[in-house]
């Protein structure tokens, strides 16, 4: 049990700042970037419909980050079991919010549901992989970054 | 006689909508099952990986994090094509 206690407090205390925290913001502010761009095209194919449903796919793709994010970064400090319960049940309920936001404007004639399949995807896919590549170019995660060349052996 | 016909058509075009509203619902609930396995396995083995390398633990978590967000995007592929799919 002791063990188990001193083991959880080294993991939490090992890590100065939430990086699936930071993460999520870098990927919620490149979402709000690259908006322009969806926005303006849903509007060329879609007119004022197709900007909203692009607008909603956006705010969809970044409040799954962040709530993805924020469950991780509240649990972790809590114990790993829950960290493992909660995460597995996080995807369930943001699963469950998105399909329940988008059952309930799909009726409304404003709601395109190309730009928006369109938007969710793109942006998902297309953000995660450009995130991939901004940490991979870092070679380790910006908390372990070396800061001077005496850490470096 | 076209009654009949007529009737006969407008409740097959009720079933095939029936049908294609059950296969979006059923497709969508089997392409969320991958996923969950999927983060069920990312998820595990970075609680090992945690468990045995604390030290290690924030690069665990950035992996951890990434490979949830990928994984999860073979779910909303699922999604799309509940949403494109339902009558």
């Amino acid at each position: 049990m002791l063990i188990k206690q001193k083991t959880e407090e080294k993991i939490v205390g090992s890590v100065s700042e939430q990086p699936e925290k930071r993460i999520a913001n870098h990927l919620a502010l490149r979402a709000l970037w690259v908006s322009p761009l969806f926005l303006i095209l849903s509007a060329i194919g879609w007119g004022l419909g197709g900007i909203v449903s692009a607008l909603l796919a956006l705010i969809l793709v970044s409040f799954n980050f962040l709530a993805g994010a924020a469950i991780i970064t509240r649990t972790v400090k809590i114990s790993l079991n829950m960290l493992y319960g909660s995460v597995l049940g996080g995807y369930v309920v943001r699963l469950a919010i998105l399909t329940g936001v988008v059952l309930s404007v799909r009726s409304f004639d404003w709601f395109k549901t190309v730009p928006f399949a369109m938007t969710l995807l793109v942006t998902h896919l297309g953000l995660l992989a450009t995130e991939t590549r901004h940490i991979s170019a870092s070679l380790a995660y910006p908390d372990l970054k070396p800061t001077s060349s005496e850490e470096i052996r | 006689m076209l009654n009949i016909l007529a009737q006969a058509a407008t409740e097959a075009g009720e079933m095939v909508e029936g049908l294609k509203a059950i296969g979006a619902g059923l497709g969508y609930g089997l392409a969320a099952i991958g996923p969950g396995v999927g983060i069920g396995t990312v998820v595990g083995n970075a609680i090992s990986s945690m468990a045995r390398q604390p030290e290690s633990a924030g690069m665990v978590r950035t992996t951890m994090f990434l490979g949830i967000a990928f994984t999860e995007a073979l779910a909303l592929i699922g999604f799309v094509v509940f949403i494109l799919l339902l009558p």
